[in-house]
């Protein structure tokens, strides 16, 4: 699988409701230890929503701190939506469980 | 509304963090950029997808030298990995040392599937002018 097939997916629920389009997914470094003694990347979740210019700047995921006046204007979390609630996945749509609860990104 | 920790090791946004960052190898030079990223899907139900590599469209010359000539040679990449299949450079999620404004890789460039582009400059072109392989006396 690439990432590039994950971004633009329409996400959408068992019950038909659209959540959004797929625009970036979190990894995070705490898969099994690789051969060079560094934990792998996992994916955990998918972001869904419009790729605003919070997101675009990374203030939006919180890697990007100030100016504060920008972080407090554009610092508007994405959708996450966990990688175990995907039920379904083909190359343009996404259905998850609509009972997914979104994970902390603290 | 209740909710559950992403993960407990480093963060890392992909596309924000990884796409179009600069491959540099060990010696700090510049071997690509990343345009994709791979995963493997392992079998059990509740597994999450593992990052196996990062792929690299271009070759290294095209990033050094941009403009119009760097377009033409990432032309030439492009059909050099038509030819392949449409298989991209791969890098191996293991060579990778560290994420940040780049992405650091311990290896040696000159071996790396991304350097495909220059090599097949090398080899192709400059290898086949007279007097290319002797140093000028």
């Amino acid at each position: 699988m690439l990432l590039s097939e994950l971004l633009g997916a329409q996400v959408v629920t068992t019950n038909g409701d659209e959540v959004g389009t797929v625009h970036d997914v979190v990894l995070v470094q705490d898969g099994p230890m690789g051969a060079n003694g560094r934990a792998g990347l996992r994916l955990h979740a998918i972001a869904v929503g419009s790729r605003s210019l919070g997101s675009r700047l990374g203030y939006a995921q919180g890697t990007v701190e100030g100016p504060w006046l920008l972080r407090r204007l554009l610092r508007r979390p994405p959708r996450l939506v966990p990688w175990s609630a995907i039920v379904q996945r083909d190359e343009h749509r996404i259905v998850v469980d609509p009972s997914f609860r979104a994970p902390d990104q603290d | 509304m209740s909710t559950e920790p992403v993960g407990v090791g480093r963060q890392v946004w992909a596309v924000l963090e990884l796409l179009d960052r600069q491959l540099v190898d060990r010696d700090g030079r510049l071997v690509g950029k990343v345009d994709d990223v791979e995963f493997e899907l392992d079998d059990e139900p509740d597994a999450l997808p593992r990052v196996t590599a990062l792929l690299a469209g271009l070759g290294a010359l095209a990033n050094h030298i941009g403009g119009d000539t760097g377009a033409a040679l990432a032309a030439a990449e492009r059909r050099l990995a038509a030819r392949r299949d449409h298989q991209p450079s791969r890098v191996d999620i293991a060579i990778v040392r560290d994420i940040g404004s780049a992405i650091e890789l311990d290896a040696d460039g000159e071996n790396l599937d991304t350097n495909r582009g220059e090599r097949w400059v090398r080899d192709v072109i400059i290898d086949k002018i007279p007097g290319a392989g002797h140093v000028a006396e």
